[in-house]
């Protein structure tokens, strides 16, 4: 039977166009399997997105989890001399999400590139965030940060502890009015000030932004960052897809896991981000690999209202066969299908079917 | 349509007033009666009618693209919000109070009554103190009066409440006011709106 792709709800024809997104630029479809030992979550909790594991002991008494997470795993899984490997993977976890209660099955997509270790690399994998979004909707931006530029204005400003803490949280809420107290706490520099504060609001298009960061770059470490933005900006043009991409710097994760480059992906039909990702050569260091890596999910939950097509018919044609005999209604139902038409056939027209026209079999 | 959230009851009132003052009157705010949703489809503006609480759950999830709402409901619920103002409107302050004359037994922990389960927690842990939370929804005063809880964790603004029912503050964990918070991913696609809307309601603070 050959496969009609016309007919192809979009949720299910997402995913396919992603999968030859990705294979196009050399990444492998990676299978993952359901359970892994829980030792592995309870000791590396802060590169977790929640708390919330589900677990269950296995035939053999060992504690198992239900994967919450699919990076780790291909990070465990790689090995210290295996230079690079470039892969995809759609996948189900299971764990709480962030502000809810129950656990949930949160079906992913993503792209790992274990092994990033060059600028253009990393630029590839954002290429194929960007690219990602543009499947998805029109009308969509992917905001980067760098928390390296972060943390360097932190420590250049000897902003430590419980304040910077504070200051991540209040960039992350685009909150201008708790980081100008904090920085009239302390006796700032005209200059440093200035840094400090433009960040609250900061979002301007990749290929502005750079030279704003330049001019408010206070140290190496924060030169060195506007620097890697300036290439990746140079990198992406070239691609073809800097447009809708932003600096801004709300972007912040926890800085355990990831080093550098940060990013966030929204499409104006969806209030909440639906694809994350970043540089996290942290995690590899963790686990005794010196490789650089960077990769993003794709949170296609979040995607499902928009993608959702309500189906107008339950199929094309409503075949009533009253009293007519089974093989009669057997030859004239493999007609209908075998002309490339969904036929539901029933006894009788009961207004329950919804079809695009009614046939009746003639007894 | 740009989808404002607003609390019911006096601060809503407040805030709807700085919000014309800079355009965005709408014709059924004088009187909504009962009304949750007041549209003025001219000006493409709708105002949602909402209990204090659930306003951040509006904004966190698109269904309004700004509102206004407490700092004690952002630091009790930590919504996924941008904070784009303070618009110094209901200030108060969160609160330890207990009956006059209380003394803390450290050797117990200490029973507290609140609504504010997480500021409570995280305010006691950063002193050290254990404690047991009684978590309650209304008239919390009543709480240590009947011997429920030793103290209280709740807002007071002049502390008339609490002294009326011979209460007094032990201890101020901060300072509440109300805050203008948006949808992240609507700021991405409307931010010269917000940011208009933000730095005009501004204007009007001064």
């Amino acid at each position: 039977m050959k496969l009609n792709i016309d007919r192809l709800p979009k949720e299910e024809e997402l995913p396919l166009k992603l999968r030859s997104l990705y294979e196009r630029y050399g990444y492998a479809r990676y299978r993952m399997g359901k359970f892994e030992p829980y030792d592995l979550y309870m000791e590396n909790k802060q590169f977790l997105k929640s708390e919330g594991i589900i677990t269950f002991t296995d035939a053999t008494g060992r504690l198992m989890a239900l994967k919450p997470d699919v990076t780790m795993s291909i990070v465990k899984n790689v090995g210290a001399d295996d230079g690079s490997r470039k892969y995809y993977y759609n996948e189900n976890v299971f764990r709480i999400e962030q502000g809810g209660r129950e656990y949930r099955e949160i079906r992913q997509m993503g792209v790992e590139y274990i092994g990033a270790d060059t600028a253009y690399a990393e630029a590839e994998v954002v290429k194929l965030a960007v690219d990602t979004l543009s499947e998805i909707s029109a009308e969509y931006t992917l905001d980067i940060s760098h928390m390296g530029f972060i943390s360097g204005l932190l420590i250049a400003l000897g902003i430590e502890g419980e304040a910077a803490d504070e200051t991540l949280a209040a960039l992350k809420r685009k909150d201008a009015g708790t980081l100008a107290r904090i920085a009239g706490e302390r006796s700032l520099g005209l200059r440093e000030k200035d840094a400090f504060t433009a960040l609250a609001r900061f979002r301007q298009p990749l290929g502005e932004a750079v030279g704003a960061l330049t001019g408010l770059a206070l140290s190496p470490e924060m030169e060195d960052a506007a620097a890697e933005l300036a290439v990746l900006s140079e990198t992406l043009t070239a691609f073809g897809c800097a447009e809708g991409v932003h600096v801004d710097f709300s972007v912040i994760n926890g800085l355990d896991y990831y080093n550098g480059l940060v990013y966030r992906g929204y499409v104006r039909e969806a209030p909440r981000a639906v694809l994350a990702g970043g540089r996290y050569d942290n995690l590899l260091r963790r686990f005794g690999k010196p490789q650089g890596a960077a990769g993003f999910a794709l949170y296609l939950g979040e995607l499902d209202r928009m993608l959702y097509e309500p189906r107008e018919y339950d199929a094309d044609v409503l075949l009533v066969y009253g009293g007519a005999s089974p093989a009669r209604v057997a030859l004239e139902a493999a007609r209908i299908a075998g002309g490339g038409e969904s036929v539901r056939a029933e006894r009788e027209d009961t207004g329950e079917v919804k079809a695009k026209r009614v046939e009746a079999v003639i007894c | 349509m740009l989808n404002i959230a607003l609390p019911k009851g006096r601060l809503g009132t407040g805030v709807y007033s700085l919000l014309s003052r800079i355009g965005y009157t709408c014709a059924g705010m004088d009187d909504p009666g009962r009304k949750l949703v007041v549209t003025d489809e001219t000006k493409e503006v709708q105002y949602l009618l909402v209990k204090p609480s659930d306003v951040a759950i509006y904004v966190e999830r698109g269904a309004a693209d700004i509102g206004v709402v407490g700092l004690d409901v952002l630091l009790e619920t930590g919504p996924d919000v941008y904070e784009l103002l303070d618009l110094k409107l209901g200030v108060c302050r969160v609160v330890v109070a207990a009956q006059r004359g209380f003394t803390d037994d450290v050797s117990l922990p200490l029973r507290v009554a609140t609504k504010y389960p997480n500021i409570t927690r995280r305010y006691f842990d950063s002193i050290n103190r254990k404690i047991e939370i009684i978590k309650l929804s209304g008239s919390i005063e009543l709480a240590p009066i009947l011997g429920l809880s030793d103290v209280i964790v709740d807002i007071a603004e002049t502390g008339d409440t609490l002294r009326e029912n011979n209460l007094e503050v032990v201890t101020v964990i901060g300072g509440i006011s109300a805050r203008l918070i948006a949808n992240k991913s609507g700021y991405k696609f409307k931010t010269g709106l917000y940011e208009d809307i933000s730095s005009r309601l501004a204007g009007c603070l001064e």
